[in-house]
C-alpha cells in the first residue's frame, strides 16, 4: 500500500516533467546567467523564489530559462531512473524484509494479545483486593478516629457517673467538685456532642440540686443546733447543780471583777473583749476538763462548714451567706421568742439556755467562718435579742410574787449575762434588767415584810417581856441591841421595856437587809453602792412601816396598844443604830474597812417621827374618848335646890380611872405622861364648860353651881396630885382656871372686881369672857325668875343690878 | 339635861390573868372578839346600854388586870360595883380554884349586898376542858350565887350572863325601891361618898333618892 502511494507520487512528478521537457528540448545550451537561475532556484528557499522569478521575468528570457530548466528536469528524471533502476534490487528485498516484518508482527501481536488476557485475567483479583485494602484502610482509619474521640468523652462519661454516685452518697461537695472539673476540663474538649450538650445541660439542675441539699443540709443543721442549744447552754454555762451554779458565779464574778480592775486603768472595749476572751478560754478550758463536752462536740458543724465551701465553689457565697444570716435571724427571732407557757422559772432557764446555745453556736461558727458570721452581724443578732429578752424578762417576771424565785431568777440571769459575757457579748442591759429586777425585788421582800410587820402588830400581846432567868436575858440581848445598867442588877423576872414586837421586828428587819443584800450579790456593784442602797432600802421599809404603824394606831386601839407602840417606837428609833451597824457589816463581807460615815446614807430615826405623833395623838384620843363616856353618863340637874354636898359620882369615877391610869402606865414615856394628862384635863374642863354653857341648859339654880362646883373642885384636887413625874402643877391646874374663875365669880357675885380689873393682865377673873359670864348669868336669872318671880318688890333693887351687870357685860363683849 | 338612861349599873369583872375577862367584855360591848392576848393593865371599862322591862340601862362594865401587880387599883373598884361576874378558865383548874381567893375578896372590899355570879369561860375548848360544869355549879351554889358557862370567841351565853346579872340587880334594886317606898326618880346614885364601907348600896341610894 505504501508502495502503490509511492508510486502514485512518482507518477505526478513524471508526468510535470514530461510537460518540462518538451518545451525544454529546442534550447540544448546553457548559459551561465540561466545556470545561475537555476541554482538559485534549487538552493533558495522557497521565500525567494520570487525574487527569482522577478529576476528570471527581468531579463526577458523565459522561453530560454523555460528550457534550460526543462532540461535541467529531463537531466534529473534521467538520474532519477539511472538510481531507481540502480536500487530496485534493494527495493524488492526490502519489500520482502518487510513481508517477513509484516508476518512477526502478526505474531507478536497476538502473543500480545493473549498475554494482554493474562494480565488482565491475573490483575482483575489484585484490582478486587486492592479495592477491599483500600476499603479496610478506610475504616481503620474511622476506627482509630472514633476510639479516640471515646477516649476524651469517656472522663465525662466516668466523671458524670461518679457524679451521680456522689449525689446519690450525698457528698455534694465531693459531687461539685466533680462537676466543676467534668464542666471545666473534660466537657470543653468534648462539647460538639450532642450527649455532652445535653450533660452539659443537665449540670445546672444538679448544681440547683446541690445547692438544695445544701441548703436543706443547712437546715438540718440549723433544726439540730435548735434542738442541742439548750444542752450547749447547759454545757456552757450552767453546771449540773446548784452548788456548781454558785460556785461558778463566785467565780465568774472574781474574773469580772479582776477584768473591771483591769478595763478601769486602759481604754475601752479592746482590752475588754480581749479579757473576755481570755476568760472564755479559761473558762471553756476548765469546764472542758469537767465535762469534756464542748459545742462542737454536742453540735456536729460539718454542714456548715461544708456548705460555705460548696457555695464558695458555688460562687454563690454572698447568696449563702445572706441566706444563713436571714435563717439564723428567723432561728434568733424564735429563740427569743416567748413561748406562752413560761409560767415557772424553769422555762425562764430553757428559754434562757436556748438563747445561750444560739448564741454560743453563732459564736463558734464565727470563729471557724469568720465571713460567713462576721462581729458586726453577730453583734447585731445579739442586741436584737437582748432587746427582746429583755423585755421578755420584764414582762414575764416584773408581776412574780415569789422572793425565791426572784432570787433564783437573778442568779439564773447573771448567769447569762456572764456567760454571754464570757463570749464577748455586750451585757450591760441585762445588768440594767437586774437592777430593775432588784427594784421588784425589793418591792416583793418590801411588802412581804410589810404584811409580815402587820402580822407581827396585829399579833403582839403589847406586854413587856419579862425574863424568869439569866438564859432568857441574855437570849433577849442576843436578838436585840439593849443595854441598861440598871436593868442588869435587878432580880428576876426581869421586865424589858419592850414587847416580843421589838424584837421581832429588829430581826425581820436584818433579815430584809439581807434579803436586800442577797439579791445584790455578784451584780458588780462596789462596796459603798451596796452599802448605801441597802441603807435606802432600809429607810424606804422604815418609813412602810412607819406608815403601817400609823395606820394601825388609827384604827381605834386600846390604850394598852398604843401606849406600848409607842414606848416600842422609842426602842426601834434607838435599834436603827445599830441597824446601821448590821448594814456596814452585812456589806463589807466582814472586812475590816475604813468607815466613811460621811458617804453613807444615814439611816433616819425620825423615820418613825410621824407615827410616833399619831400614836400619841390616838392615846390623847384614847383618853379624852373614855373621859367621853364618863362625862356623858353625868346627869345634872340644873335646877337642884341644894347641894349633895358631895362631888358627883360621875366625876370622882373619871377622876379615879385617871389616877388608876397613870398610876399603871407606869411604862409611859414621862413627857408623853405629861402632855396626856395636861390634855385630859384640859379635855374635862372644855366638857365642863360646854355643859354649863349648853343651850340646852336654860335655867341654873344656885344648887345646882355648888354641886357643879364642887365636881370641879375634885377636879383640881386631881390636878394638884402628884400624878405624873416631872409635870408642873400651876400648869395643869391652869386647866380649870377659867372654870374656877366664872364660878368664884358668879358665886361671889364679885362683878365690882371683874369689871375694875378687866382688861388688866393680872386681874383675879382675867380668864372669865364676857360673852360666858353673860351666857352664865342669863341662865341664873332665868332660873331666879323661875323660882321666884321678879314680882316681888325686894327684888327691884336685884333686877336692877343684874340689869346693870348684863348691860356692862355686853359692852365689854362687843368690844 | 335629858335623860339618856333610867338607870346606871356598875359591874366588875374579876378572875385570874388570862381566864378571858377583856374578851368576855369586848364580845358583849363590841360583839367582836379577839385570839391574840393582850393582858389588861390596871383597869378599863366599857360602857353598853341596854333594855330590861322598857327601862334603859346603862351598864358599865370594869374589866380589871387579873394580873397580881395590879391588885391594890383593882380592889379600888370593888365597892362601886353592884354586880360583880367573878370569871375562871374551864381549862384551866387553878382559876378555878383561885375563884374562892376572889370571893374572899370580894367578901373583903366590895359591898355586902353586891350581886354575883361565877362565869366559866372558854367552854367552847372542850378537849381541854379541867373543870367540869358540875364542879362549877357545886361551887355557885357553895356560895349562893349564879352560874354560866360562856364563850367570848364562840359567842356562848355571854349576852345572858350580863342581862341575868343585869335583872337580878334591877330587881334587887326596885325592891329595895319599894320598900323604901321613894318615888322612882331613876337616878342612881351609886358608892357616893366614902366611909360606907360594908354597907348596902341599896340603902345608900335610898338616901340620895330621898
Amino acid at each position: 500500500m505504501d508502495t502503490t502511494s509511492t508510486l502514485s507520487a512518482k507518477d505526478t512528478v513524471g508526468g510535470s516533467s514530461d510537460t518540462a521537457s518538451t518545451s525544454y528540448q529546442p534550447a540544448i545550451e546553457l548559459t551561465s546567467e540561466q545556470e545561475t537561475f537555476i541554482y538559485e532556484l534549487e538552493s533558495t528557499d522557497s521565500g525567494s523564489i520570487g525574487l527569482v522569478l522577478r529576476a528570471i521575468y527581468d531579463s526577458g528570457d523565459v522561453n530560454k530559462f523555460s528550457r534550460a530548466l526543462e532540461h535541467r528536469i529531463h537531466l534529473y528524471d534521467k538520474n532519477i531512473q539511472k538510481t531507481c533502476a540502480a536500487q530496485y534490487q534493494d527495493f524488492v528485498d526490502s519489500m520482502k524484509e518487510l513481508m517477513r516484518l509484516k508476518e512477526r508482527c502478526k505474531e507478536i501481536k497476538e502473543e500480545v494479545i493473549e498475554i494482554d488476557e493474562q494480565v488482565q485475567h491475573a490483575s482483575a483479583n489484585v484490582a478486587h483486593r486492592t479495592k477491599e485494602i483500600v476499603k479496610y484502610r478506610k475504616l481503620m482509619k474511622n476506627a482509630t478516629i472514633a476510639i479516640d474521640q471515646i477516649t476524651t468523652c469517656l472522663p465525662v462519661l466516668e466523671n458524670y457517673a461518679k457524679l451521680q454516685e456522689l449525689m446519690e452518697m450525698k457528698k455534694y461537695y465531693q459531687a461539685l467538685k466533680v462537676l466543676e472539673e467534668l464542666e471545666h476540663t473534660h466537657l470543653a474538649l468534648v462539647e460538639k456532642y450532642r450527649f455532652t450538650q445535653l450533660l452539659a445541660k443537665n449540670m445546672a439542675p444538679v448544681r440547683k440540686e446541690i445547692k438544695d441539699k445544701a441548703y436543706s443540709e443547712f437546715k438540718d443543721f440549723l433544726e439540730n443546733v435548735k434542738k442541742v442549744a439548750g444542752r450547749t447552754a447547759e454545757q456552757h454555762s450552767f453546771g449540773v447543780n446548784e452548788a456548781e451554779r454558785a460556785k461558778r458565779i463566785q467565780e465568774e464574778a472574781m474574773k469580772n471583777a479582776a477584768d473591771m480592775e483591769i478595763t478601769v486603768n486602759e481604754d475601752g472595749s479592746i482590752v475588754k473583749k480581749g479579757n473576755a476572751k481570755r476568760n472564755r478560754r479559761s473558762m471553756t478550758h476548765g469546764f472542758d476538763e469537767d465535762e469534756t463536752m464542748s459545742a462542737q462536740d454536742i453540735i456536729d458543724y460539718t454542714p456548715v462548714h461544708r456548705c460555705c465551701q460548696i457555695f464558695n465553689v458555688l460562687g454563690a457565697k454572698e447568696e449563702f451567706e445572706q441566706y444563713y444570716r436571714q435563717q439564723r435571724s428567723e432561728q434568733c427571732q424564735i429563740v427569743i421568742e416567748k413561748s406562752s407557757k413560761m409560767i415557772q422559772l424553769r422555762h425562764y432557764i430553757e428559754y434562757l439556755d436556748e438563747i445561750i446555745g444560739f448564741f454560743v453556736v453563732e459564736d463558734v461558727i464565727m470563729q471557724t467562718e469568720p465571713t460567713l458570721v462576721t462581729a458586726a452581724h453577730r453583734d447585731q443578732l445579739w442586741e436584737m435579742a437582748l432587746k427582746k429578752i429583755i423585755h421578755v424578762m420584764e414582762t414575764g417576771f416584773g408581776s412574780n410574787t415569789s422572793i425565791e424565785d426572784m432570787l433564783r431568777m437573778k442568779k439564773v440571769v447573771l448567769l447569762f449575762a456572764l456567760t454571754m459575757k464570757s463570749y464577748g457579748y455586750s451585757v450591760g442591759p441585762l445588768y440594767t434588767l437586774l437592777q430593775t429586777f432588784r427594784d421588784g425585788y425589793n418591792e416583793i421582800l418590801m411588802s412581804e415584810y410589810c404584811a409580815q410587820f402587820e402580822d407581827d402588830l396585829a399579833k403582839d400581846n403589847y406586854t413587856p417581856i419579862t425574863v424568869e432567868n439569866e438564859e432568857q436575858f441574855r437570849a433577849v440581848l442576843k436578838q436585840f441591841p439593849f443595854y441598861s445598867r440598871s436593868m442588869e442588877t435587878k432580880p428576876y423576872p426581869r421586865t424589858f421595856p419592850f414587847s416580843r414586837f421589838v424584837i421581832s421586828v429588829y430581826q425581820q428587819a436584818k433579815n430584809y437587809l439581807s434579803g436586800c443584800l442577797k439579791f445584790m450579790e455578784h451584780l458588780q456593784l462596789t462596796h459603798s453602792e451596796i452599802d448605801d442602797t441597802v441603807r435606802k432600802y432600809a429607810n424606804v421599809l422604815l418609813e412602810r412601816w412607819s406608815g403601817s404603824l400609823k395606820e394601825f394606831a388609827k384604827r381605834k386601839r386600846s390604850l394598852v396598844q398604843l401606849v406600848q407602840i409607842t414606848v416600842n417606837i422609842g426602842y426601834l428609833e434607838k435599834s436603827c443604830e445599830s441597824l446601821g451597824s448590821f448594814i456596814t457589816k452585812l456589806t463589807s463581807n466582814g472586812e475590816a474597812r475604813m468607815v466613811h460615815t460621811s458617804h453613807q446614807v444615814v439611816l433616819s430615826e425620825r423615820v418613825f417621827r410621824d407615827a410616833r405623833s399619831e400614836v400619841e395623838q390616838q392615846i390623847d384620843e384614847c383618853v379624852k374618848n373614855k373621859v367621853n363616856e364618863f362625862v356623858d353618863l353625868a346627869q345634872y340637874d340644873w335646877e337642884l335646890p341644894a347641894a349633895s354636898g358631895t362631888a358627883s359620882d360621875y366625876i370622882t369615877d373619871v377622876i379615879r380611872f385617871l389616877e388608876t391610869t397613870f398610876r399603871s402606865f407606869s411604862h409611859l414615856p414621862p413627857a408623853l405622861a405629861r402632855h396626856v394628862c395636861m390634855q385630859t384635863c384640859k379635855h374635862i374642863a372644855e366638857r365642863l364648860m360646854w355643859m354649863l354653857m349648853s343651850p340646852e341648859v336654860k335655867a341654873i339654880s344656885n344648887g345646882a353651881l355648888d354641886q357643879f362646883n364642887l365636881d370641879i373642885i375634885q377636879c383640881e384636887v386631881f390636878s394638884a396630885k402628884d400624878l405624873v413625874e416631872g409635870l408642873d402643877k400651876d400648869t395643869l391646874s391652869m386647866a380649870f382656871a377659867e372654870l374656877r374663875q366664872l364660878l368664884d365669880l358668879i358665886m361671889g357675885s364679885d362683878w365690882t372686881t371683874y369689871f375694875a380689873e378687866f382688861g388688866k393682865e393680872n386681874g383675879t377673873y382675867v380668864r372669865v369672857k364676857p360673852t360666858t359670864a353673860i351666857a352664865v348669868m342669863e341662865k341664873m336669872i332665868e332660873y331666879e325668875k323661875k323660882s321666884t318671880g321678879f314680882f316681888n318688890p325686894r327684888q327691884g333693887d336685884r333686877k336692877k343690878l343684874l340689869d346693870t351687870i348684863l348691860r356692862q357685860l355686853r359692852t365689854l363683849a362687843a368690844k | 339635861m335629858a335623860k339618856t338612861y333610867d338607870y346606871l349599873f356598875k359591874l366588875l369583872l374579876i378572875g385570874d390573868s388570862g381566864v378571858g375577862k377583856t374578851c368576855v367584855l369586848f364580845r358583849f360591848s363590841d360583839d367582836s372578839f379577839n385570839n391574840s392576848f393582850i393582858s389588861t393593865i390596871g383597869i378599863d371599862f366599857k360602857i353598853r346600854t341596854i333594855e330590861l322591862d322598857g327601862k334603859k340601862i346603862k351598864l358599865q362594865i370594869w374589866d380589871t388586870a387579873g394580873q397580881e401587880r395590879f391588885r391594890t387599883i383593882t380592889t379600888a373598884y370593888y365597892r362601886g360595883a353592884m354586880g360583880i361576874m367573878l370569871v375562871y378558865d374551864i381549862t384551866n383548874e387553878k382559876s378555878f380554884d383561885n375563884i374562892k381567893n376572889w370571893i374572899r375578896n370580894i367578901e373583903e372590899h366590895a359591898s355586902q349586898d353586891v350581886e354575883r355570879m361565877i362565869i366559866g369561860n372558854k367552854c367552847d375548848i372542850e378537849e381541854r376542858r379541867q373543870v367540869s360544869r358540875e364542879r362549877g355549879q357545886q361551887l355557885a351554889i357553895e356560895y349562893g350565887t349564879k352560874f354560866m358557862e360562856t364563850s367570848a370567841k364562840a359567842n356562848l351565853n355571854v349576852e345572858e350572863a350580863f342581862f341575868t346579872l343585869a335583872r337580878d340587880i334591877k330587881a334587887k334594886f326596885e325592891r329595895s325601891q319599894g320598900m323604901s317606898g321613894a318615888p322612882t326618880s331613876g337616878r342612881v346614885n351609886v358608892g357616893a361618898g366614902s366611909g360606907h364601907k360594908k354597907t348596902s348600896f341599896f340603902s345608900n341610894w335610898s338616901c340620895s333618892l330621898l
